[in-house]
């Protein structure tokens, strides 16, 4: 009971096979950096990484009630809100959204969401984060691995910034949001935990010839920033 | 723990209801049976025409959580000195579900004994998987803690005679022929499968009908194949669903399918083997702690 909780991604074993200086970072062990900062943040500018951010939670919403939720939240055609703890708000169907947050922020975007709600709403809430792997896909080349892998047309204006789709790749759901940093083309790719590795590792070896790399917390923070 | 019936009354899959509060159920199944019963479970939401659709939504969080079975006369003691749950069995008895932490970790605890001894299954956060079997296999190392595999564990829940959906049971078995009439709530004014479950039950003439039952082989060292015909006069009348050597017991156990006639206490059936057959005799009740003493401590 002494010691604090240490969470691991559901990469972490694959992570220490491809040599990853692992550090507790926060909550997490998280793969600090594979070679260096310079190295991995030099790949991203000049061809193609893949990271992960441990700290993205998921709120899936559901019910009939969510459209007047939209509405009293302010959301009905933009991805952001106000009041939603910089959460990014992403309606699927009628009746169903997602929310993606900060972990940290995930339990006040929860409480803001149910109050918007109200008692009566058929709104339903849930944390699905831990059921999740999110990997970023950052660099000149990612459109050209991704294109290869999905069934999106991923022209810059058709997939526009901070746009989502739910697609599939290697035979596995995909959630795909594009979300640059800076002036660098960058994906987040969302599957299920339990095939995380196996979808990461399809994504190496979709990538080996376009010269990818794995990029560490380090270098992604850097990136954030 | 239920079992969820399709409306001819065949048994889709079992697994356990948990209601957290008045609003909100958790529930598990098999393994293989996930998919089919969050579709089943899907398509119960779905209105008639003219109804209106129920506030009533399901999410399959699979993936989001870490599962560990902590069994054993001594998981009390060993669990005790990391929860803030109080684990006495006035405040948390047998089939009881509380929500609490676990070493820190957020948790939700359901006391069933699958493997038939007094257990707690600790349903987590996926990410906090390692960190939480280690630090149980830490606490409770002065209790002799030992990780157990599946193979132990159905060695443990044939010695109870529960079956295993999908294993022991196929796409034809009801709660009747299976031996669980128990596990049916007649109280209930309406359930899928009532209406044939209930035409069942009033039929008297079952003899062409087969049904579940635990049995026992003296000699435990004979091996017997998983799916061996259980037969009369050379012809075969039914077939083995499991079967193992139980070192407790110290003979062979085994549950099976047999003609209806021969589903009495004691009754012996004959069971092929590769080489000639073997005799059997059926037991009813379970193998390991009948009364189910140990699980309810």
């Amino acid at each position: 009971m002494a010691r604090e909780p240490i969470a691991q991604s559901a990469l972490h074993h694959f992570y220490a096979a491809h040599g990853a200086h692992m550090e507790v970072r926060g909550a997490w062990q998280a793969a600090a950096r594979f070679t260096s900062v310079a190295a991995e943040l030099d790949a991203a500018r000049t061809a193609l990484v893949l990271g992960e951010r441990t700290g993205i939670g998921v709120l899936d919403i559901v019910g009939t009630g969510l459209a007047e939720l939209a509405l009293r939240l302010g959301v009905q055609d933009a991805p952001t809100a106000a009041g939603l703890h910089g959460s990014r708000w992403y309606r699927l169907t009628r009746n169903q959204a997602r929310i993606i947050v900060l972990l940290a922020e995930i339990e006040a975007a929860r409480t803001t969401l149910e109050n918007a709600a109200g008692d009566n709403a058929c709104v339903h809430v849930t944390n699905v984060s831990s059921g999740l792997t999110t990997l970023v896909l950052a660099g000149p080349s990612s459109p050209d691995l991704l294109a290869r892998l999905v069934r999106v047309d991923l022209e810059p204006h058709v997939f526009e910034n901070k746009r989502l789709c739910l697609t599939g790749a290697v035979g596995i759901p995909l959630q795909v949001v594009r979300w640059d940093r800076g002036d660098l083309h960058a994906y987040e790719l969302t599957v299920g935990r339990d095939v995380a590795e196996y979808f990461c590792d399809s994504l190496l070896h979709a990538g080996d010839d376009l010269g990818m790399r794995l990029m560490g917390a380090d270098a992604l923070a850097q990136l954030e920033s | 723990y239920g079992i969820v019936c399709d409306e001819t009354g065949t048994i889709l899959d079992d697994g356990t209801f948990a209601r957290l509060d008045e609003n909100r159920w958790f529930l598990t199944t098999t393994t293989s049976g996930v998919e089919g019963m969050e579709q089943t479970l899907r398509q119960t939401t779905i209105p008639n025409a003219n109804e209106q659709a129920p506030c009533a939504h399901v999410t399959n969080v699979t993936a989001a959580l870490a599962a560990v079975n902590l069994a054993g006369p001594r998981s009390r003691e060993v669990l005790s000195a990391l929860t803030d749950i109080d684990l006495s069995p006035e405040a948390f008895p047998y089939l009881g579900a509380r929500e609490g932490t676990v070493a820190g970790v957020p948790a939700l605890l359901l006391r069933i004994g699958f493997v038939g001894e007094l257990g707690y299954e600790i349903h987590y956060p996926a990410e906090y998987g390692t960190y939480l079997w280690d630090t149980l296999l830490e606490a409770g190392k002065e209790f002799d803690i030992r990780p157990f595999g599946v193979e132990a564990q159905r060695i443990l829940r044939l010695e109870k005679q529960h079956v295993i959906v999908s294993h022991d049971t196929d796409a034809l078995s009801n709660p009747l022929d299976a031996g669980m009439p128990w596990v049916v709530k007649w109280e209930k004014e309406e359930f899928s499968g009532r209406r044939t479950l209930l035409h069942l039950r009033e039929q008297e003439d079952r003899a062409g009908r087969q049904r579940l039952v635990g049995f026992q082989i003296e000699n435990g060292a004979i091996f017997l194949p998983e799916g061996s015909q259980v037969v009369q006069n050379g012809r075969p009348v039914g077939r083995v669903t499991s079967y193992r050597n139980s070192p407790t017991l110290g003979k062979g156990i085994g549950i099976a399918w047999v003609p209806n006639a021969s589903a009495q206490e004691g009754a012996t059936i004959e069971i092929a083997l590769p080489t000639g057959s073997t005799q059997a005799a059926v037991t009813l009740e379970p193998f390991y702690d009948p009364e189910g003493q140990r699980v309810r401590s």
